[in-house]
């Protein structure tokens, strides 16, 4: 790949994330009354408050997704490494000793929140409270991590 | 089955660790097939007391458990049904074994 096209592709990737990342705080900026939740007012949330719950759940998942299976991986190149073939548990054991994560078990509870808050919502009242706060808490996470590596990028002049 | 013995402790442990010692736990889905191949983990769990079928607790487990048995796909549901009234229930009763 050349040099180019390496930064063609990254900049694609993060303009993905950026759009993630845009719309899933316009969501959460909009529920801050509600947010952190209750089973109250969980159900007394207005229509445009549950669509923007499902915002959040949608643009978490996907930014989640993509910063995993795109971000990373475009990262390690970049910083050359041979990424071919490797497992991903091994590319978060290198993030993690780069310090760009805390921990590779961290970022596999983040999927499963993920996984189970976006293919199991809605469930029953007390799973929902639960989910959807434990999504609100992992977005923030969620968004310091894209900008800390935004700043990793740039910081290594990978986009130059 | 299609998991070694190894695993099948694990999973035992872990769910033991996480749901208390009356829980069990039944793999069903394609990992029961000998002849198939690949296939997610799938996992039913019995004997949960109502207070303790929460996300949160599934959650935990399921980082708990992929922490040990690698990075793999792994469903969980819990047993809260006395007789089977869906087609997914029954077949999963039907082909259901103990891990």
């Amino acid at each position: 790949m050349t040099k180019n096209d390496y930064q063609d592709k990254l900049a694609s990737v993060l303009g993905t994330c950026k759009t993630h990342h845009e719309r899933m705080m316009y969501a959460i900026n909009g529920l801050e009354n509600v947010l952190p939740i209750n089973s109250n007012n969980l159900n007394s949330l207005t229509p445009d408050q549950i669509s923007l719950s499902d915002q959040m759940i949608y643009r978490f998942s996907q930014l989640q997704d993509t910063i995993g299976s795109k971000l990373f991986p475009i990262l390690l190149l970049g910083l050359g490494e041979d990424i071919s073939n490797m497992p991903f548990i091994d590319i978060l054991n290198k993030l993690e000793k780069l310090s760009i994560i805390d921990s590779a078990e961290k970022w596999f509870a983040l999927r499963e929140i993920r996984n189970l808050v976006s293919h199991e919502y809605p469930g029953n009242e007390e799973d929902v409270v639960y989910g959807l706060n434990k999504l609100y808490q992992k977005s923030l996470y969620l968004s310091s991590l894209l900008n800390k590596l935004i700043s990793y990028i740039n910081q290594k002049g990978l986009l130059e | 089955m299609r998991l070694n013995r190894k695993q099948q402790e694990i999973i035992r442990k872990t769910a033991i660790r996480h749901f208390g010692e009356n829980v069990v736990v039944f793999l069903f889905g394609s990992r029961v097939f000998e002849a198939e191949k690949g296939g997610d983990i799938d996992l039913l769990l019995d004997n949960v007391p109502d207070k303790s079928q929460t996300l949160e607790k599934k959650i935990n487990f399921l980082v708990d458990l992929k922490k040990q048995l690698g990075d793999q796909r792994i469903d969980v549901i819990y047993k809260n049904w006395s007789d089977p009234k869906s087609g997914f229930q029954k077949s999963i009763e039907k082909t259901k074994l103990p891990v």
